[in-house]
């Protein structure tokens, strides 16, 4: 009776032995690492409706972040700030309203806004999902530096995202806040280098509490 | 992990015999206890039969298939089907790594003082009949999305009344009416203002000429002062037109028997702050429909919060026909007919006036002449102990000894002496009760205590509905129906709907319902929360109501409409009412003060003629007697106030309809209630169709439901039902259509409320939601060596002061015997969160539950998935009946005549030693260090095993993803292949998701869900505290939205277990407390405060 399969089919089992693992790990790492925010929400970098440029605001010319997301400070959002505060400066400044200048046209749709009454569709970049509830407050009158999550902000010309904002990576500072803590008056200094500086908020006299983030679930997600 | 004791049987201890009660006391409560039973069919099904039916959910809720046009499998999964292809195609257009990009709209410029993401509070008022409540109302981001009481108004006191819990859906109700229409040859058009406006300035023109001759305002009880000014402002350009009284929530008999007795204006209100007695004759004032009943609640509990067996508590007598949540707080109730309530109480006066008290009488006026009555021996007894307990109750000056005693140093036990008494009457009563009331409260010098009188010198002269009937084809031509649905709620015997079609009728409401339906021209009103305005309540507080959200749609307010219709200016509400009290103020008036009051919610520093009308003309009383008492022969019909629609006005409301019924827990439809006796006489059961007929009425065709507590030889229906509204679409409402049954076909105007009328069957069945037997807490027979558990105890006042520590020996379970089967979780948080609830004050309201819904986005899910058992209310009111003379067990279910009911809020006990969690796969239920027994919907598959786990059967799973279209049955859409009907269906979603709360996920459907003890309250506060450098929150500062709402704050306490000085210890320290199934070791942090009774010794 003629073998019904060829001699070589033998070596099937041996090279999928071989091969599936491969395989196998190939795929755990793909899934694990190109389907984890930090490969694909890092570096989110949508564009714009006004061309502002944070680093040239925050870092050039050193406004405070608190000038513009004013509400940081007591609500749970960072508030993008009104046309308004665009308008503080940018009513009587001449340079970038001159015709013919060499900015003229960046701020055309705040003029809009302002004239309009409309606002300014702002993309969002850093997004959590809706079942999430982040709080801006109690990090800030903790001394989480905004920098800490966004990144150098002073030095984006537009804002991208610069970490990975998972669950995972809010509970690896929630476990360990320590070395994400700086001096309560440092919370909006961009350049404030942990390394550098030796600081202990457990000695920080300012402190009136000891930081003591919740990890149980009802924490975030309600 | 430590070792259990119990693994595989292996080790596991003898079965032990259950223990028995200590001491005679504890031994009666138990018996007591576990006599409870949730519905006939609980009572009747033994233990045996139970266990065979025991299941996890109610019957239906696990079978995927439904009946009628429910959706069937097939369909379902064809709508999975579409579901996948349509997220394939997101995937690949997003380029398969972004979620879908979001934009940020901030303001050309944020108003002062507004944080984006942080809610605000504005004060406002609402008003549902004459009743008047003030209110807070949370704005997130512009959106208003909940409403609650505001604690220093006095019609509220922080608490609120069901309906104003559920008024903030109606603004966001698709269905309302969104512009003006016409009434063509063609059916109803859509027009705009300017031809409305255009409509109303000719017929002014008219009227300017023939002084209003012909022209009739329907109305609702005005009761604010700037829309009164308007109407004495049009009275005085057109003198010739009339007002008519087009709201059936007027306590217009009331409103009768005052004037009878004080004259024109007359106004009497109960205020029952130090009542030891209380006579309720057919008065559901801890109902939702009564006049003031959110306050009148609220002064009851006073008197009902026994801590300690020293306590003093009130005792309340209850007659009534139909089982109200009165009754069901009362110590002695009776059933009486309606028609015989009035006898009763001349029983009661008789008794009182024989003699036998020498110090009831009235001042400068005789014994009245009052007819002699028989009563039903039982009856007669009760009155006579009636009589005794109400002349004791403030024999000797109670309250003066009382007040001595306190001032000599003595202890107050108490938040008051009790020492006064009250006789209320009903709406449903006729005028000449009332006044027999007014009489022996007059006699029992209650007058200017328990009932306060004052002078409503500026309410408008009103005529009923049947003098509008009469004039209408003879003299009235013009009809404006100013927020009222005279059609609808009138008697059907007055042909209002042909008369009013016939004349020239402008209809302004919320909704084109049926009046606007047959009116020449429809106006579109706004919201509350759109509108200016100003409120008077009872005892004389008034409120500025203010809008949160300008007008969603092109509308106009009623006051906006009234006062154009005076001043032939169509200007905006703000300024109406400023004006207004400018005027009235003159130069006190002041920006700053206004903005105080806007502030408040309460108008301070308004000059006020406060006068009490001298009360005389007491022999008007008897006369009325002599003329209007007529006795009612063979089947009564009663008819009542739907207890969560109201008159129907709410009949738009899911919320609403799928509120369960507080006493016989039904939802989205109406029924007869009848007793078991007279249902067996007549051959019917629940669920079985017969026709009403009125005499002299019409009749209608409606299920019978067998309620308890109903007297013999009446039928009860609620009046709401059957409503009809068209949208501007022509669609119908979505919600009321088909929802109930419309009673007022049947009414007549001569009798409204009682009548007589016949009964019969049609042989045809009919489905009822019903959710009483839904998540019973008694386990089968088999998981339980126990078959006596009681889940509500109560006491007797006599009990209670014998032994105080029933409950303790009430405990069938000690602690030695109980073991852990698996290591509890470590509760390390700082603070600890519990609650007490007090079963001696929860009179079953509902407000919570609605609250709850508000609160937290809990979706509705229609009738037919409340039938299949799939109701999401996370807080559910349980109801458990108790046969007086339980013992009789030679009595068959036709035989179950008095009942005693209690109400027992049910919601997740966070249990520290949690079932659910121990059995959930993916840990989507755990527990938080803080003691909360957190849900995590993100990670929730559905297995359901937590829900099967659950000894309280609190926890609730979406079926169906019942907020894809933000309506009830709205899934249903998707079987429809009409792009049209799809698309509508978007843009009511938009409108609906604006009540949404931002800080509570919206569940998708294959997730459990249940109370998480409004834990974004708890994170906000306690947020707050942290950023302030607080670790504790301060007691007091956390309120679950049920407590919030609760009216009695019968909802006791929430707060910080490990506090000894926080209120929920102080609670639960109390001899009351107890958890119920405590025997299971799940340890709740819920816990209840046992019920105490006062029953008289004498008909103990």
């Amino acid at each position: 009776m003629p073998a019904i399969f060829p001699r070589w089919t033998n070596t099937i089992p041996v090279v999928l032995g071989l091969i599936a693992p491969i395989l196998g790990a190939g795929a755990i790492f793909t899934v694990w690492y190109y389907f984890s925010p930090l490969y694909t929400d890092v570096g989110y970098q949508p564009k714009q409706p006004v061309p502002y440029s944070h680093k040239l605001h925050a870092g050039e010319m050193g406004m405070d972040c608190r000038y513009c997301h004013n509400t940081v400070e007591y609500a749970a959002h960072a508030a993008i700030p009104p046309t308004q505060t665009c308008m503080n400066c940018h009513d009587g400044l001449v340079r970038t309203t001159n015709p013919g200048g060499p900015y003229e046209g960046r701020i055309a749709n705040v003029k809009k806004s302002w004239e309009t009454g409309e606002a300014i569709e702002w993309v969002r970049v850093h997004m959590l999902p809706d079942y999430a509830y982040f709080n801006h407050a109690p990090h800030v009158a903790a001394g989480v530096g905004c920098a800490s999550c966004h990144g150098r902000i002073d030095q984006m010309v537009v804002v991208s995202q610069d970490q990975a904002l998972s669950m995972g990576w809010c509970l690896d500072c929630h476990r360990n806040p320590k070395p994400n803590l700086r001096p309560l008056d440092q919370v909006t200094n961009m350049a404030w280098d942990a390394d550098a500086e030796t600081y202990d908020p457990d000695r920080d006299p300012e402190r009136k509490r000891k930081v003591n983030p919740p990890l149980h679930c009802s924490g975030c997600h309600r | 992990m430590k070792k259990l004791n119990v693994v595989n049987g292996k080790g596991a201890p003898k079965r032990l015999a259950p223990l028995q009660p200590k001491g005679e006391v504890a031994k009666a409560v138990v018996k007591r206890g576990s006599q409870f039973w949730s519905s006939l069919e609980d009572k009747l099904t033994d233990a045996e039969e139970k266990a065979d039916n025991w299941k996890e959910f109610p019957e239906g809720a696990e079978e995927l298939e439904v009946g009628g046009d429910g959706v069937s499998r097939r369909n379902f999964f064809g709508l999975i089907g579409s579901g996948a292809a349509l997220a394939g195609m997101s995937l690949t257009t997003s380029g398969c790594i972004r979620k879908p990009s979001e934009q940020i709209l901030p303001y050309r410029t944020r108003p002062e003082d507004m944080i984006p993401g942080k809610p605000m509070y504005y004060a406002s008022a609402i008003q549902l009949g004459g009743t008047v409540e003030g209110i807070l109302v949370e704005s997130h981001d512009g959106r208003p999305t909940k409403i609650e009481g505001n604690p220093s108004h006095s019609g509220s006191g922080g608490g609120t009344s069901v309906y104003t819990q559920a008024a903030v859906l109606d603004l966001y109700d698709p269905d309302r009416s969104r512009m003006p229409m016409m009434l063509s040859a063609d059916g109803a058009i859509v027009s705009d203002w300017g031809s409305a406006r255009a409509a109303l300035d000719e017929a002014r023109g008219e009227w300017q000429k023939n002084g209003g001759a012909g022209l009739a305002l329907v109305l609702p009880d005005v009761v604010s002062p700037t829309d009164r000014e308007s109407l004495a402002a049009l009275k005085a350009r057109f003198p010739k037109a009339r007002f008519f009284n087009g709201d059936p929530l007027r306590a217009t008999r009331a409103i009768e028997a005052g004037e009878m007795l004080g004259g024109a204006g007359a106004r009497y209100r109960y205020v029952l702050d130090d009542v030891r007695v209380f006579a309720a004759f057919d008065a559901d004032f801890l109902g939702s429909a009564f006049p003031d009943s959110t306050r009148l609640a609220r002064e009851w509990s006073m008197t009902r919060q026994v801590m300690g067996p020293t306590d003093e508590m009130s005792r309340m007598y209850v007659f009534e026909p139909h089982l109200t949540n009165t009754g069901t707080m009362a110590d002695h109730r009776r059933r009486v007919r309606g028609s015989d309530i009035g006898d009763v109480l001349i029983g009661l006066a008789n008794e009182l006036f024989s003699g036998k008290y020498p110090d009831v009488s009235i001042s400068g006026s005789g014994k009245p002449d009052l007819p002699a009555v028989t009563l039903d021996p039982s009856v007669q007894k009760m009155v006579e102990v009636l009589a005794k307990d109400l002349a004791g109750a403030q024999s000797g000056d109670r309250c003066k000894e009382a007040q001595e005693a306190v001032e000599a140093g003595a202890e107050r036990s108490r938040y008051r002496p009790l020492c006064r008494s009250a006789v209320i009457v009903g709406e449903r009563q006729p005028a000449w009760v009332h006044g027999v009331a007014l009489l022996i409260n007059s006699a029992l010098r209650n007058t200017g205590t328990t009932v306060r009188w004052r002078l409503d010198a500026l309410a408008p002269k009103v005529e009923s509905l049947t003098a509008l009937a009469e004039g209408l084809g003879s003299g009235i031509d013009t009809v404006l129906c100013v927020g009222t649905n005279p059609v609808y709620d009138a008697p059907a015997d007055l042909g209002l709907a042909e008369k009013l079609a016939a004349a020239k009728t402008f209809h302004m409401g919320l909704y084109r319902n049926e009046t606007g339906m047959v009116a020449k021209w429809h106006l579109p009103v706004s919201h509350l929360l759109e509108s200016w305005g100003d409120l008077e309540s009872s005892d004389g507080t008034i409120s500025i109501c203010q809008p949160l959200i300008d007008p969603l749609h092109d509308t106009y307010s009623v006051s906006e409409l009234l006062h154009f219709l005076g001043s032939g200016e169509l200007k905006r509400g703000s300024a109406i009412v400023k004006n207004s009290w400018q005027k009235k103020l003159g130069p006190n008036f002041s920006e700053k003060l206004w903005r105080r009051w806007l502030h408040d919610g309460t108008v301070s520093g308004a000059p006020r003629a406060a006068s009490i009308p001298p009360l005389s003309n007491f022999e008007a009383v008897a006369a009325a007697v002599k003329k209007d008492r007529a006795p009612l022969e063979g089947m009564e019909v009663n008819f009542h106030v739907h207890p969560a629609l109201a008159d129907g006005r709410f009949a738009n409301n899911a919320w609403l309809q799928e509120l369960p019924h507080p006493l016989t827990k039904i939802c989205w439809d109406n029924a007869a209630y009848l007793s078991p006796g007279t249902a067996a006489e007549l051959g019917v059961k629940t669920e079985d169709m017969v026709t009403i007929a009125v005499a002299g009425g019409g009749s209608v065709e409606l299920p019978v439901f067998i309620a308890h507590g109903q007297a013999d030889n009446t039928v009860s229906v609620n009046l709401g039902g059957g409503r009809k509204l068209l949208r501007w679409d022509n669609e119908p409402g979505v919600v009321s259509d088909g929802a109930g049954f419309d009673v007022n076909v049947a009414r007549t105007s001569a009798s409204p409320w009682i009548a007589s009328g016949t009964l019969t069957a049609t042989g045809k069945t009919y489905a009822i939601a019903n959710t009483q037997d839904y998540g019973s807490l008694k386990p089968p027979a088999y998981l339980n060596d126990f078959k006596e558990r009681p889940i509500v105890l109560d006491a007797t006042v006599e009990e209670f002061s014998a032994d105080p520590n029933f409950v303790e020996k009430a405990n069938l379970m000690p602690e030695e015997r109980i073991r852990h089967l698996w290591d509890p979780p470590k509760l390390t948080g700082k603070q600890q969160w519990g609650k007490a609830i007090d079963l001696n004050t929860c009179t079953g309201c509902m407000s919570c539950v609605i609250a709850c819904q508000a609160e937290n986005n809990i979706p509705v899910v229609g009738k037919e998935q409340v039938i299949n058992g799939r109701e999401m209310h996370w807080l559910r009111i349980d109801r458990y009946f108790r046969t007086v003379n339980e013992e009789d067990k030679s009595k068959s279910w036709e035989d179950v005549g008095e009942v005693e009911a209690v109400f027992q809020p049910m919601s997740c006990q966070m249990c520290e030693s949690a079932p659910c969690e121990s059995v959930c796969p993916v840990a989507a239920t755990v527990h938080s260090p803080e003691g909360l027994n957190d849900m995590v919907y993100n990670r929730c598959i559905g297995t359901r095993y937590c829900s099967n786990n659950c000894p309280y059967k609190v926890r609730r799973y979406n079926f169906f993803n019942y907020n894809l279209a933000l309506r009830p049955g709205g899934w249903k859409v998707y079987r429809q292949n009409d792009q049209e009907r799809k698309e509508l269906e978007g843009e009511d979603a938009w409108i609906r998701q604006m009540q949404k709360n931002p800080d509570v996920t919206v569940r998708f459907r294959g997730v459990m869900e249940k109370c998480t003890y409004c834990v974004q309250r708890i994170n906000a506060a306690k947020i707050e505290a942290h950023v302030a450098g607080e670790d504790v929150v301060p007691d007091g500062t956390i309120i679950p939205a049920c407590q919030q709402a609760c009216p009695t704050k019968g909802f006791g306490a929430f707060g910080d277990i490990h506090d000894p000085d926080s209120k929920v210890s102080k609670a639960k320290r109390s001899p009351r407390n107890y958890a119920v199934l405590r025997d299971l070791n799940t340890q709740p942090r819920t816990t209840y405060l046992a019920r105490i009774r006062n029953p008289h010794p004498e008909l103990a």
